[in-house]
């Protein structure tokens, strides 16, 4: 059965789900609750994950080899130790920066448009 | 923010979120039970906090929501994932078990004129003979179903569910024969062809036609 390494670009568009995880885990490792609390604080709490979405696709991107569950508890003293910790994975570091490049070339587009210019600001 | 009484009646809100976990796949449930309801708890501490027990409500609105689709979601992967270990014998016996009953089915409903003269009430041939045809169709849905499940349980990779270019849609919407054709499995494929499928359209071709027939007293 098939179980190959995909080429980025066979991954994208990520799903938002996945994109936001990826992103919120970019500067540091954090627990299921923590990436919750920092895709709401990133989108302006738009984006309000429950549990069956959050680790419904935390399954999906471990299997991807996208992130790993850490060892490391950043604040021990603070911590729960019943809590996983999540990292992103050198090649979730690479998906994630493809993603951003491709929504980067399409807000460039979307710029060279003037979409933005009755929105009321520019980018 | 405003200060709210002692956050109260934790336990059996978190004791009914749990049973309600039972709704996902075992193996999930094990993985990712505990720290679904650890989170559940954050959840609600916070809602509680923000809104007092109209945000609870609201909170509760949104995890019933979201309960039900990723249930579903999670049986499908997981369905896949069971398949996906399955060695060729297995997927053949399967796949013969389903097409059995609608080999069966078919052959029923060849014969079907012949058992409709049989009917001692005379009106009740045609509602009948729909009915019959109507449960066949559903067998057929059914055995499609499995054999779509199987085969594309074998060409999942690991980008399923990380990409949202909606292969694994495509596939649920029109099976396996059109969304993987590169004949990933081979004799597996023409066999659940054979199996399945044949039987499927000798079913929606000839049944109409045969109850019509029938209904026009055209056959003997």
């Amino acid at each position: 059965m098939e179980n190959r390494t995909p080429e980025i670009n066979e991954l994208l568009p990520l799903t938002a789900a996945v994109f936001q995880i990826l992103l919120a885990l970019a500067d540091q490792e954090r627990h299921g609750y923590g990436i919750m609390q920092e895709v709401a604080a990133m989108t302006q709490n738009q984006v309000q994950m429950g549990p069956g979405t959050l680790y419904g696709t935390i399954k999906r991107m471990l299997n991807a080899r996208l992130i790993a569950e850490s060892d490391e508890r950043p604040d021990p003293e603070l911590d729960d130790e019943r809590r996983r910790y999540y990292r992103l994975t050198d090649w979730g570091q690479q998906v994630l920066a493809a993603e951003t490049q491709r929504l980067s070339a399409l807000v460039s587009v979307a710029q060279t448009k003037r979409v933005f210019g009755g929105a009321g600001g520019g980018v | 923010m405003t200060s709210r009484p002692a956050f109260d009646g934790l336990p059996s809100a978190e004791r009914l979120y749990r049973s309600l976990l039972w709704v996902y796949p075992a193996a999930y449930r094990r993985e990712y039970g505990a720290l679904m309801t650890q989170l559940f708890r954050d959840l609600r501490r916070d809602a509680y906090r923000q809104a007092g027990r109209v945000g609870v409500v609201r909170l509760w609105g949104r995890i019933l929501a979201e309960l039900t689709v990723t249930a579903t979601v999670e049986h499908i992967y997981s369905l896949q994932e069971g398949a996906r270990t399955m060695s060729k014998q297995q997927h053949w016996l399967i796949l013969s078990l389903a097409g059995l009953p609608l080999w069966l089915g078919m052959f029923l409903l060849l014969l079907n004129p012949i058992f409709m003269r049989q009917m001692v009430v005379p009106n009740a041939a045609q509602p009948l003979g729909w009915l019959m045809t109507a449960a066949i169709l559903g067998l057929t849905v059914g055995a499609y179903a499995l054999q779509r499940k199987l085969l594309l349980a074998g060409a999942t990779d690991t980008s399923a569910g990380v990409t949202q270019d909606h292969r694994f849609l495509r596939s649920v919407l029109f099976g396996p024969l059109l969304a993987h054709l590169p004949w990933r499995h081979g004799v597996l494929f023409v066999g659940s062809v054979l199996f399945l499928v044949l039987p499927a359209l000798l079913l929606v071709l000839l049944g109409p036609a045969l109850m019509s027939l029938l209904a026009r007293g055209l056959l003997p």
